[in-house]
């Protein structure tokens, strides 16, 4: 990994923190060469000072010495010298180089010779002239260990000194970091919760504080509520487009099933009108023959099942020019009870014959406005589908009821105890001429001319089955407005 | 130079003697000493001072021995008895004395004139009749012996370093009765 690249990949903690290490550690070695060198230098000033000091002194004190030659006297000053702090040894000579006194002379060397200082000593050597001009030479040593100990132990302390600065220095650097870092990581955990839908997450955004970051946050949080509030729209068009489309599918659905019904309803039409006339002459002609025959006529009972069949066949006819012909508006306020009751006189009859028990609860008080031949046409296909899958012994019900609220709706139901429709067939039940009845036995009409007739009165129809358990058929019709009272009534 | 090489000489000299006891140095010895001494008074350090030296009746002889060998020194030298006629006296004169000089009449002109007093008879500073005086030790080298509540009573300042090599002499009891304070 390039310094580069690890520079930008690290965190800012780490950044500000290894920044300021190398500054504190720059900033702290420089100070230890420094400050050493600057020790160096002022400690052996400071003790070349202290030794010139102290020469000048032991020189003057040593003057009457030289002048009166008292080796005696000279040497015990020079005795007393030399228990000075870091003296090595000290020696007076006389002007012709005898030895007048010394302490550890002999380590002096030759009087007056300006030698180098040795390895480790300073040497001082200071000519001395007495009052009464009397010449002489002091010579002086004097030890640099002390000054390379006390050298060695400012060392020491300064790196002490700067290891403890610099520890301290990154601990603070990094305590720094931390409280610089802390709200930007706490508005990349908000960030976060939002991704993963917490909505409540903006709240711990570092809002209150006067900072950069404190505006940053408050910033961020203008645009968290911005883009709340865009998505919140969002989702509003997206369930309004979804509803739309739904819209658009039924319409698409209810123009499919029109344009269907449509075309077939004309060739019903001109089939049903090309059927009626044959039909009629039929009819007409075989009802002309039993006439003229005697009820003990051989043929009757052939021109009987002709006439029958015919009239049947007239009533398919019948049926599918209802299937086709347009609404006649004709309308009419009438009670839900009795449609239910028409239709309960003309079907009980076939549902005792196959032993289905065809009942109804009592209607409640309520009134549909609508073309009464096409209800009753709708329950009894309704009721006709029910007692045609109820097997004997099974039970049809027809029901009314109002829909709350304010009864804007009465609801018919006919349901059964009868085999049930497959899931597979029940979204094709609408189909014109689908059916699951045996040949011959049903025609496909009932349900799509049913559906129609109910849309065509603003309502709704729908089948609920499940094989097995019966079915349920329901449409829905607005109920009646209900007559004002007058207030003389 | 020379004066040095002349008191190492003396010096030496009286080393190689046989030594005694309070004895008396050489007057030439006494001169060099002296004129070095001179040198490490407060006020007669930058010039060389005029010695007067006082003599008695037993004295008179030897007198003219020390005025010789101040001269030889390079010190300005003249004798005189105390109660004849003296030479004018001010705070650049020296007064040597010999023992014999009536000592109450030395000691006010001493005090009166803050003349720095010295002498060559080392019981002369011991009873505190002069300041300074010299002596030949056991070992044949020179004393120097100081009287220091004497020499403070003449208004005379000795250096320290010069009072190391010397035999300072501390009791004020050892001036002799009828000194002035």
């Amino acid at each position: 990994m390039s310094m580069r690249s690890w520079i930008r990949d690290s965190s800012l903690q780490v950044r500000i923190g290894g920044f300021v290490a190398a500054i504190l550690f720059s900033v702290a070695v420089f100070l230890v060469l420094s400050l050493g060198a600057v020790f160096r230098s002022q400690g052996r000033a400071a003790l070349e000072a202290r030794a010139r000091g102290m020469a000048d002194v032991v020189a003057d004190a040593a003057g009457p010495a030289v002048d009166f030659d008292d080796a005696r006297a000279a040497a015990e000053l020079l005795r007393a010298v030399g228990t000075g702090k870091d003296v090595l040894y000290c020696a007076l000579h006389r002007a012709d180089g005898t030895l007048l006194a010394g302490w550890n002379a002999e380590r002096a060397g030759a009087p007056g010779v300006k030698a180098e200082s040795r390895e480790g000593e300073l040497r001082v050597i200071r000519p001395i002239v007495s009052r009464s001009g009397v010449a002489a030479t002091l010579t002086m040593g004097f030890s640099l260990a002390g000054l390379q100990t006390a050298e060695r132990g400012a060392l020491a302390s300064a790196l002490a000194i700067a290891a403890m600065a610099f520890l301290i220095g990154l601990a603070l650097a990094l305590a720094l970091a931390r409280v610089l870092a802390r709200p930007i990581e706490q508005m990349t955990d908000v960030a976060d919760r939002i991704t993963r839908g917490d909505e409540e997450a903006s709240r711990n955004l570092p809002v209150r504080r006067g900072d950069e970051v404190g505006r940053m946050a408050c910033a961020f949080d203008r645009m968290l509520t911005h883009l709340q509030r865009e998505r919140a729209a969002l989702a509003a068009r997206g369930e309004e487009l979804q509803r739309s489309l739904q819209q658009i599918k039924e319409t698409q659905d209810q123009l499919l099933q029109v344009g269907k019904m449509a075309a077939i309803g004309s060739v019903v039409a001109g089939l049903s009108h090309e059927l009626n006339n044959p039909l009629g002459i039929i009819l007409g002609n075989v009802q002309g023959l039993i006439r003229r025959t005697s009820d003990d006529h051989l043929e009757r009972k052939a021109l009987l099942a002709i006439e029958r069949q015919s009239q049947r066949c007239r009533g398919l006819v019948r049926t599918l020019l209802d299937f086709s012909r347009k609404p006649n508006g004709q309308r009419q306020h009438i009670a839900a009870a009795v449609l239910v009751d028409h239709v309960l006189a003309l079907s009980g009859t076939l549902a005792r014959d196959r032993g289905i028990l065809l009942e109804a609860a009592p209607a409640p008080d309520c009134a549909v406005v609508v073309a009464a031949q096409e209800i009753e046409t709708v329950l009894l296909n309704l009721v006709s589908n029910a007692l045609d899958a109820t097997p004997a012994g099974g039970r049809v019900a027809l029901g009314v009821r109002t829909l709350e609220p304010e009864a804007r709706a009465v609801e018919f139901s006919v349901t059964d105890s009868g085999t049930g429709i497959a899931a597979e067939l029940l979204d094709r039940v609408f189909d014109p001429f689908f059916t699951t009845k045996p040949p011959g036995q049903g025609t496909g009409i009932g349900l799509p001319l049913a559906r129609r007739f109910v849309e065509q009165h603003g309502g709704k129809i729908v089948i609920e089955s499940s094989p097995g358990q019966g079915t349920a058929a329901r449409f829905w019709l607005p109920a009646a407005p209900t007559p004002s009272r007058s207030p003389l009534a | 130079m020379r004066a040095a090489r002349v008191a190492l000489g003396l010096a030496i000299l009286v080393a190689l003697l046989p030594a005694r006891a309070d004895e008396e140095l050489p007057p030439r010895v006494q001169a060099a000493l002296f004129r070095k001494i001179f040198l490490y008074e407060k006020d007669l350090g930058r010039d060389p001072p005029t010695v007067l030296i006082l003599v008695g009746s037993l004295s008179s002889g030897r007198g003219q021995e020390m005025v010789q060998a101040f001269s030889e020194a390079g010190v300005e030298a003249s004798a005189a008895e105390l109660w004849g006629r003296l030479p004018a006296i001010n705070e650049r004169t020296v007064i040597y004395a010999f023992p014999d000089v009536p000592i109450a009449d030395l000691r006010r002109l001493a005090t009166s004139a803050r003349v720095f007093t010295i002498s060559g008879d080392p019981q002369m500073a011991r009873s505190g009749r002069v300041s300074v005086a010299l002596r030949r030790k056991a070992d044949g080298h020179p004393e120097i012996l100081v009287n220091l509540p004497v020499i403070r009573a003449e208004g005379r300042e000795l250096s320290a370093s010069l009072l190391t090599l010397a035999t300072v002499i501390r009791e004020p009891d050892a001036l002799p009765r009828g000194s002035p304070p």
